[in-house]
């Protein structure tokens, strides 16, 4: 399961607003998941039971572990074993909303089950048929409600995968939204020209820029020098190189490439006969803001 | 003695001409020139004359393949190495007609400049 796409879940379907989704992403270092949570993620007890264990407990004053355990519903080691259970990231996220007091622990375990049961994909392995999946879950998350040109789709699972790779798996991408203005603070861009033409851009904020280039070059930055905006230009040529390569590989069609460069404005705005799209790609050290711009169809 | 060459990166990155210069570094190779586009590349070559350059193809002002081809029109025996992100065919195949001798996949691979260095002046 990607586990990055839960919150865009929970937006597409107006669980959460983007900013508690955001909140919760920048509490996830910290948060522990609750044993109850996890003692129905684990199967270990139904959401229904975890009701009346809480009921009980109310009544009581006693906590969880001894309630459910004089209830019968585990016994001690099986609650000890629930500290061995890989935690998957999305379960993380659920644990910041309910300790925020948006969802309740049986919601949230109704939204992570729903979750699970509308996609089967299981890791990252983005090769064959699990490619066509990704892309029909990213069009399906991100671009419903949008009439945008196939090879975009492909660009964004492109992307999703260098993230993964260079800066971390911890990011919750919002919803892909057109945007007509979108003023700058550290830009860069690269023009793909050809057939499957856009222009991308990557804008982030100077504390998030120090941090994305200590990740992806490996060294530690303290302020933004001309290494921390070159990471920026950087990662877009990895990207927009290897899209390219993809579209050479798997279709036989050849792409330039203009050298990636910094955006000097203060705004970026929409051109004619083109469409402007914005992806806010959440981390936990901050948002990286790309935005797309495509010939209108 | 591999440590003695002369290297010349050309890429407009300064962050990929400090990861190429960092390998190099690691060789204990010091005699390294940066160049920071195509036709720099060709200027600093004319000027220096070094044993071996890294280059990337996308570049302002001129290209990376344009670059390698007006080179090797000049010093036939040039040992151009592309190091790029745009691995295409007709990419590979541009650079190689003009006559780039190796190719090099970003992101950086330190053992695959490495290996390339060691091949060529070390191991005759």
């Amino acid at each position: 399961m990607y586990s990055q796409f839960f919150g865009n879940y929970l937006l597409s379907r107006n669980i959460i607003t983007p900013a508690q989704l955001v909140e919760a992403i920048k509490n996830k270092e910290n948060a522990e998941v609750y044993p109850s949570l996890l003692a129905v993620y684990s199967n270990l007890i139904s959401a229904d039971n975890l009701e009346y264990i809480v009921t009980v407990m109310e009544e009581k004053g006693t906590n969880f572990k001894d309630t459910a355990i004089s209830l019968n519903y585990f016994t001690e080691k099986e609650y000890d074993d629930l500290k061995y259970i890989d935690i998957p990231d999305y379960l993380v996220i659920g644990q910041c909303l309910i300790n925020a007091g948006i969802l309740s622990i049986s919601e949230t375990h109704n939204y992570v089950v729903d979750y699970q049961s509308d996609d089967e994909l299981v890791d990252l392995d983005l090769s064959g048929e699990k490619t066509d999946s990704f892309n029909n879950l990213i069009e399906r998350l991100f671009l419903a409600d949008e009439d945008i040109p196939e090879y975009i789709t492909k660009y964004i699972n492109l992307l999703f995968t260098n993230l993964i790779s260079y800066i971390g798996e911890d990011f919750i991408p919002l919803n892909f939204t057109p945007c007509e203005e979108f003023p700058v603070s550290h830009c860069a861009y690269q023009e793909v020209k050809g057939s499957h033409s856009l222009t991308i851009y990557l804008d982030v904020e100077d504390d998030v820029a120090i941090q994305f280039a200590s990740i992806y070059v490996g060294d530690l930055y303290v302020e933004v020098d001309e290494y921390v905006k070159a990471s920026l230009e950087d990662f877009l040529n990895l990207n927009n190189g290897l899209f390219n390569v993809n579209l050479s590989n798997e279709s036989s069609i050849e792409m330039d490439l203009d050298p990636p460069m910094v955006f000097s404005d203060p705004v970026i705005s929409q051109s004619e006969n083109k469409k402007l799209y914005l992806l806010p790609i959440v981390y936990p050290f901050g948002t990286l803001n790309f935005l797309f711009e495509i010939p209108e169809i | 003695m591999l440590k003695d060459i002369k290297v010349l990166v050309g890429d407009d990155s300064i962050l990929a001409r400090k990861q190429v210069k960092d390998v190099l570094l690691s060789l204990e190779i010091t005699d390294v020139i940066e160049a920071v586009n195509g036709q720099d590349v060709i200027d600093k070559y004319r000027e220096n004359q070094p044993d071996i350059v890294f280059i990337d193809i996308v570049m302002p002002i001129k290209d990376g393949a344009t670059a390698i081809g007006e080179i090797v029109k000049e010093f036939p025996k040039a040992e151009i190495i592309v190091i790029s992100s745009v691995g295409t065919q007709t990419t590979l195949k541009k650079a190689i007609e003009n006559g780039a001798k190796d190719f090099i996949q970003k992101p950086i691979n330190p053992d695959k400049i490495k290996e390339i260095l060691i091949s060529r002046f070390e191991r005759n």
